[in-house]
């Protein structure tokens, strides 16, 4: 009867082999970072979107599903693949009197979506810059219904933010709406709106 | 007088006794059973429609999700059993795939590379490169360090032995994978068995790469980045096979409207897998003949 005995060699690794080990974890670490930068690149790649009309300008999400022709609104962009509600980056611009203030629009706003959106609701309002330019930001809730019968789900609760910005007759409103789970996720999104939003 | 002539049996020639399983045939038989029955399932959905095209049955996809595995038991599994000479540690190698798939890989992917996010709007350089280099890189890293650190290289005799070790690591990974397209994402029966077929198939076939470096770098004198190349290799060939999926279920833009076709994109699965089974067993077999030409075991044309 034959019968196998298995040897466990011992034998130290060659050269070749220990070199080959160690370059591979190198290579996995290289790749790693490679791969983190191409997700970066793609992920916080933009484009320029402005109006000149209204003189705006600000980098927005690429890829993301571009809007310029709607009422409320100079530009609005959506991000396609976010999964329940489409994250949302919005600028836009209301004609004020001369005795405007950011509070004033944010009150103004406040009324007009009290109306529009369900269980719409306040829930803080505090100073803040833009650039060199005082500005009021307001953080608000609503949920919103899926319009599709078919698809039969619970309601979703919104959570929103405005900077409200004063440019003489024009106040500027920069909006970000997201499902309020991945609200704080995505709210770099916004910052970096803010950042590259050039007014003029 | 007449003589009879007297009739001589030639000596029998005794059948040298293999005793290996053999990986490729246990292979094929398990990768055309699993083309069957997801075969089977889309033509229960789509032809005869007795399994509903919305099924989410949740039992229903996790058994669909445990068929290379079953099929993996109890044909490889059970022929290693049954061989002469066992290859040790195979069950165990296949348990730390999944493991390093659930535990590193899906989390990676989750949430560091979160590839639904960018890589589906890329171009498909992009999405090879980008695939390769992040999901692809990691996966065969991952089935490289627990052949590299559990079997190698001390299992690693033949050149077949590191195929099926491969094999089991891969079944393993792919496993992970498939529950988690089964039981964490709302996929149908069908859209998760042909996910399975599709997972399944590609890390087999990618899977192989790896091993054949690994048993080189134990049988001959490679240079010391013959592991680099093959790590980077198996990454860009998962690349390229995510790029085509991509173009193969797709089915273009029409009058009569916009959809996936499916069953393209199992078709290349199916053929990729196939066409790497082929190809490694042919450079298994010549390297083998090589060797033993090299050795002076015999003669080679």
């Amino acid at each position: 009867m034959t019968e196998f005995v298995e040897i466990r060699e011992s034998a130290p690794l060659t050269f070749t082999q220990r070199w080959n080990t160690y370059l591979a974890i190198v290579l996995a670490v290289g790749v790693m970072v490679l791969g983190i930068t191409l997700r970066d690149s793609n992920l916080n790649a933009t484009v320029t979107l402005e109006n000149l009309e209204s003189g705006v300008r600000a980098q927005v999400p690429a890829n993301w599903l571009q809007d310029t022709r709607g009422e409320d609104y100079l530009f609005r962009v959506r991000d396609p693949n976010a999964v329940p509600f489409k994250t949302t980056l919005q600028v836009s611009v209301l004609t004020v009197g001369p005795d405007a203030t950011p509070d004033l629009v944010l009150n103004l706003l406040t009324m007009q979506r009290s109306s529009r959106f369900a269980t719409y609701h306040e829930i803080s309002r505090s100073d803040a810059m833009l650039r060199d330019d005082p500005a009021k930001r307001m953080v608000y809730a609503y949920t919103e219904f899926e319009r599709n019968p078919a698809l039969q789900s619970l309601p979703m609760v919104i959570e929103g933010v405005d900077l409200v910005v004063l440019q003489g007759t024009q106040a500027v409103v920069v909006t970000y709406r997201e499902e309020q789970s991945a609200f704080d996720d995505h709210l770099y999104r916004f910052e970096s709106l803010l950042r590259t939003l050039e007014i003029f | 007088m007449s003589f009879e002539p007297i009739l001589l049996a030639p000596e029998e020639e005794l059948e040298e006794i293999y005793p290996y399983r053999r990986v490729w045939r246990t292979s094929w038989i398990e990768v055309s059973l699993l083309l069957i029955a997801v075969l089977a399932i889309y033509s229960l959905t789509t032809i005869v429609a007795i399994i509903p095209a919305d099924s989410r049955e949740p039992l229903v996809k996790a058994g669909v999700a445990s068929l290379p595995l079953a099929l993996w038991l109890a044909i490889s599994y059970r022929g290693e059993r049954r061989a002469l000479q066992p290859r040790p540690g195979l069950l165990g190698v296949m348990v730390l795939g999944i493991l390093v798939a659930n535990g590193v890989a899906i989390p990676l992917e989750e949430r560091v590379f979160v590839p639904e996010r960018w890589l589906p709007a890329a171009g498909f350089f992009g999405r090879v490169l980008g695939y390769a280099f992040t999901i692809g890189f990691a996966a065969e890293f991952l089935k490289y360090a627990v052949l590299r650190y559990a079997v190698w290289p001390h299992r690693f005799h033949r050149r077949l032995d590191a195929m099926a070790y491969a094999l089991a690591v891969s079944i393993g990974f792919a496993t992970a994978l498939n529950f988690r397209v089964a039981l964490v994402t709302d996929a149908t029966v069908l859209a998760t068995a042909l996910r399975v077929a599709s997972t399944t198939f590609s890390h087999l076939a990618v899977g192989l790469i790896v091993a054949y470096f690994l048993v080189e770098l134990n049988i001959g004198r490679p240079p010391i980045f013959w592991i680099s190349a093959g790590l980077l290799l198996a990454a860009l060939l998962s690349g390229l096979y995510y790029g085509f999926r991509g173009i193969a279920i797709v089915s273009g833009l029409s009058v009569e409207g916009t959809g996936s076709a499916p069953i393209r994109g199992l078709a290349l699965a199916f053929g990729f897998v196939a066409v790497m089974f082929a190809s490694i067993a042919f450079i298994v077999q010549s390297a083998d003949a090589r060797t033993e030409a090299l050795a002076g075991g015999r003669q080679t044309l």
